[in-house]
């Protein structure tokens, strides 16, 4: 059986911004207890003082998404 | 208008520096407001908080900073605001602490403390520091006081680039 390992986790936020557009915040080896709470807090922390920027000095509306992202790497046994 | 960015450096459980860097800082944030926005950063990992830094850069095009042999630092009290404005006549760079602290210059290199920036390129980054832990060469510099820059250079045209690096936490 091929050996699945993950080799890094992380967590991207996307942001909205007031013009429509749309970035992203990724946070490298998040922990393993995030908690919407977490998300919730860092989201009014952005919005109540205008924190980011985006695109023409747009400004952020909130955290729009939050995904976990692990990437995995397995080892393919190859045929001798 | 400054170009902001946030460094927030943590340390991670295997005691490495973790540092991550968030471009598009509204310059007009409270700084308590950003210490607070990079302790919720972490606070999203296991890491333990360092160091908050912002960074405002602001780009002196050759055509206006033409400098004299001398550019002042202004200082003055600002509370609870950090003007990031500068001057591009070439003579003055208006910097307005928003506490007491220490003003400290280095070298494009960022390792050698100097009160003096030696202009010996047409482009270059210089870096001020504002509440570095002290060290016995920074210039000491208390919101209301000016510290005088003096260059070696007369008559040059100096384009460039000016970074205000504040600590706010660490």
């Amino acid at each position: 059986m091929a050996d699945t390992i993950t080799t890094k986790k992380s967590l991207q936020l996307t942001l909205s911004y007031t013009d429509g557009s749309t970035g992203s915040i990724i946070i490298d080896n998040p922990k393993d207890s995030v908690a919407a709470a977490d998300i919730d807090d860092l989201n009014d922390c952005i919005v109540n003082n205008n924190i980011l920027l985006g695109n023409s000095n747009s400004t952020c509306t909130g955290i729009t998404q939050a995904e976990s992202i692990e990437n995995e790497k397995t080892k393919i046994e190859l045929s001798e | 208008m400054a170009d902001t960015k946030l460094i927030v450096t943590s340390s991670d459980s295997n005691n490495q520096l973790v540092q991550k860097t968030i471009p598009n800082i509204n310059p007009d944030t409270d700084n308590n407001a950003l210490k607070s926005f990079g302790q919720k950063i972490t606070a999203l990992t296991d890491s333990t908080l360092t160091k908050v830094e912002r960074v405002d850069k602001t780009n002196i095009s050759a055509a206006v900073a033409k400098l004299t042999p001398s550019i002042t630092l202004d200082s003055t009290v600002v509370p609870s605001t950090l003007t990031r404005s500068f001057c591009l006549n070439g003579t003055n760079l208006p910097i307005d602490i928003e506490t007491d602290g220490e003003l400290s210059i280095v070298n494009n290199d960022n390792t050698t403390w100097c009160t003096t920036i030696r202009l010996g390129a047409d482009t270059g980054v210089y870096r001020l520091y504002i509440g570095i832990v002290n060290d016995q060469t920074a210039t000491n510099a208390t919101a209301g006081h000016s510290v005088i820059v003096e260059s070696k250079e007369t008559d040059r045209y100096y384009a460039g680039r000016f970074e205000l690096f504040t600590v706010l936490e660490g």
